[in-house]
């Protein structure tokens, strides 16, 4: 994860923008940024596992789905406030986290993408199934200090707090022992593990950093829309937030953010050409992937080598093993 | 637990089973040869089923002409796909690659809701009569039978032509070493056509097999692509016969589930075989464990 003193300033600089952002933007435009933080923390989670060890995570809509049923069961059920549920709702996600983590990450790439996959799809029949997560209609929240008073304002700040929480922790891991060691199981899990590196240690480390900020993005999800429906989690999800972090550029710091911007801005301002919005979405999406494998935040480096004339995309041998 | 069920029960999963092997010898062939998992697989054989009803039945031919005009349809449809979707960039990781067609995946979905969606469901007519046979006591009908019978023609010829034929043999040796093969003469580029075509080709078969059976929507395909993937990992990634194995095996366990156990977990149950299965061969069934040098 590149981390130059530039894109921190740069990430310091937005964070500015955005905390004074709600004085001039209306409520459609607030909420807007809302939803884009909440998906860009779910993305700088598996941004580690997919950026820095090649794992490859499909089921992350999974783990956002624990964190917002989690949240809406303990808060409408047991009447458990906010906090509390956010903090149920990371335990909660760590405990799955091992639990899936432990047995799949034993398996690679592809395989790891269909088990984790698998794993995602499972939770969506299961709480679409079960009426105490609300069956297929799911659920209300109740009304929540965060997101009534002072017109939502308190869930926006915890949004933009969480996010750069959450990308000043990513950060520090990438450039930690951590970082270093998932960046040597990227690139050759035989020799890393030959220089000593615990494969299953460093691997389920990344996975559970995932599947925590996956459970606190689900909560805020739920708290800021008021509603937890199964179908916001299906298999879609953990799809399109695997593409957002190819998208915006995997294993970048500001990657995530542009990914999870285009997941939802996208659809949104395209509404209103009516069904031509998903071909729209999905002319995009496969343009940038195809055109610019380095995602948007390597597409401005691609430009620049091809104006001087080499070329940035890696190569093939390098990257693939 | 009469023994007729537990029939009908094999039958369903057999059945059910081919389907998803037929689907995952298209994802293992092209995982083999180009290292992409090729997502869109099933939108490919959802998107033939489409083709079929809104312009291949237009065609002056009979109803097997049609099929088969739309089964090479299909085929070109995956050249295509090779032409516009994956040559750009070819020395872009794998990972991309594999991205690239969940792309478009998402693009064949939002195409044909746009353009057929509003109208659905559709009825696929079947390739075969309605009327039920009596096979040793049990009613089977002749559309399962023909059914069955299209896959096994069809995997046992995929098997064969993999074994015996020089431009199996090729593919195989891209499949192995792609610069190894380029370098004693074989045209990468090529063999990679050729296995999107005959991915298409197969898209397509079970797309047709499938339509008829239900009705025809923009869904069709989506409980079929995660057990193709399930019966390819299932079976080792890298092996023709152990993802017919998968496969089969996969539609087995999710028919007895859901007569033993509920039709609600036939979905989790799967998953469960998954990883039960993996936890005691994380190579697959007929997998081999890759050692790697370092």
């Amino acid at each position: 994860m590149r981390a130059s003193p530039a894109s921190l300033a740069f990430i310091c600089g937005a964070a500015l923008l955005l905390a004074i952002a709600p004085a001039f933007a209306g409520s459609y435009v607030r909420y807007l940024i809302v939803i884009w933080l909440i998906y860009s923390i779910s993305a700088v989670g598996l941004n580690l596992p997919i950026g820095l060890g090649r794992l490859y995570s499909l089921g992350h809509g999974g783990f956002m789905l624990v964190g917002a049923y989690a949240t809406a069961v303990v808060t409408t059920q047991w009447n458990w406030p906010a906090p509390v549920a956010l903090v149920f709702a990371i335990m909660l996600a760590i405990a799955t986290g091992i639990l899936v983590g432990l047995p799949a990450l034993r398996l690679r790439q592809f395989s790891l993408a269909i088990v984790t996959f698998a794993f995602g799809y499972t939770l969506f029949h299961l709480v679409k199934s079960f009426n105490v997560f609300g069956g297929p209609q799911g659920i209300f929240m109740p009304q929540l200090w965060l997101s009534s008073a002072f017109s939502g304002l308190p869930v926006y700040y915890l949004t933009l707090a969480l996010a750069l929480a959450s990308v000043l922790a990513a950060r520090s891991i990438a450039s930690s022992k951590t970082g270093r060691a998932l960046r040597m199981i990227g690139e050759n899990e035989t020799a890393a593990a030959s220089l000593g590196i615990s494969l299953t240690y460093y691997k389920l480390v990344a996975f559970i950093f995932a599947s925590v900020l996956g459970a606190v993005s689900g909560f805020l999800h739920a708290v800021a829309t008021g509603y937890v429906a199964p179908e916001t989690y299906s298999a879609e999800l953990s799809i399109t937030m695997f593409a957002a972090v190819m998208i915006g550029g995997k294993g970048t710091l500001i990657g995530p953010f542009l990914g999870a911007g285009f997941i939802v801005a996208v659809p949104e301002f395209a509404q209103a050409s009516q069904g031509l919005a998903e071909i729209l979405y999905a002319l995009l999406f496969l343009g940038i992937v195809t055109l610019s494998p380095g995602g948007l935040a390597g597409a401005s480096d691609m430009l620049r080598a091809r104006m001087r004339g080499t070329h940035a995309i890696p190569d093939k041998k390098a990257a693939a093993r | 637990m009469t023994a007729t069920l537990i029939y009908a029960a094999i039958i369903n999963g057999i059945l059910s089973g081919g389907l998803y092997a037929l689907l995952g010898l298209a994802i293992v062939l092209i995982f083999r040869t180009t290292t992409i998992a090729n997502f869109a697989q099933g939108e490919m054989g959802m998107l033939s089923a489409f083709l079929l009803i809104m312009y291949a039945t237009a065609l002056p031919l009979p109803l097997w002409g049609q099929w088969l005009a739309t089964v090479l349809i299909s085929g070109a449809v995956g050249a295509l796909i090779y032409w516009l979707i994956l040559r750009p960039n070819p020395q872009a990781e794998h990972l991309n690659m594999t991205i690239r067609t969940l792309a478009l995946y998402s693009l064949i979905f939002a195409v044909v809701s746009y353009r057929w969606g509003g109208n659905e469901p559709y009825t696929v007519p079947s390739l075969f009569p309605a009327h039920t046979v009596d096979i040793g006591g049990i009613f089977v009908s002749v559309e399962q039978v023909g059914s069955l019978s299209v896959m096994a023609i069809l995997g046992v010829a995929f098997l064969l032509f993999f074994r015996f034929t020089e431009t199996g043999l090729t593919m195989r040796a891209v499949a192995i070493n792609p610069d190894i093969a380029g370098l004693l003469g074989i045209n990468v580029g090529r063999v990679s056509l050729l296995v999107w075509v005959i991915a298409g080709f197969l898209g397509g078969v079970v797309g047709l097999l499938v339509a008829p059976q239900s009705f025809l929507d923009t869904t069709l395909m989506r409980p079929y692509i995660l057990k193709a993937f399930t019966a390819a990992v299932l079976g080792g990634l890298y092996s023709f016969p152990g993802v017919i194995l998968g496969g089969l095996l996969l539609g087995l366990a999710e028919s007895f589930a859901s007569i033993w156990i509920s039709p609600h977990l036939r979905e989790p149950f799967a998953f469960l075989v998954l990883l039960l299965i993996l936890l005691v061969r994380p190579e697959g069934i007929l997998g081999t464990r890759h050692r790697v040098r370092v």
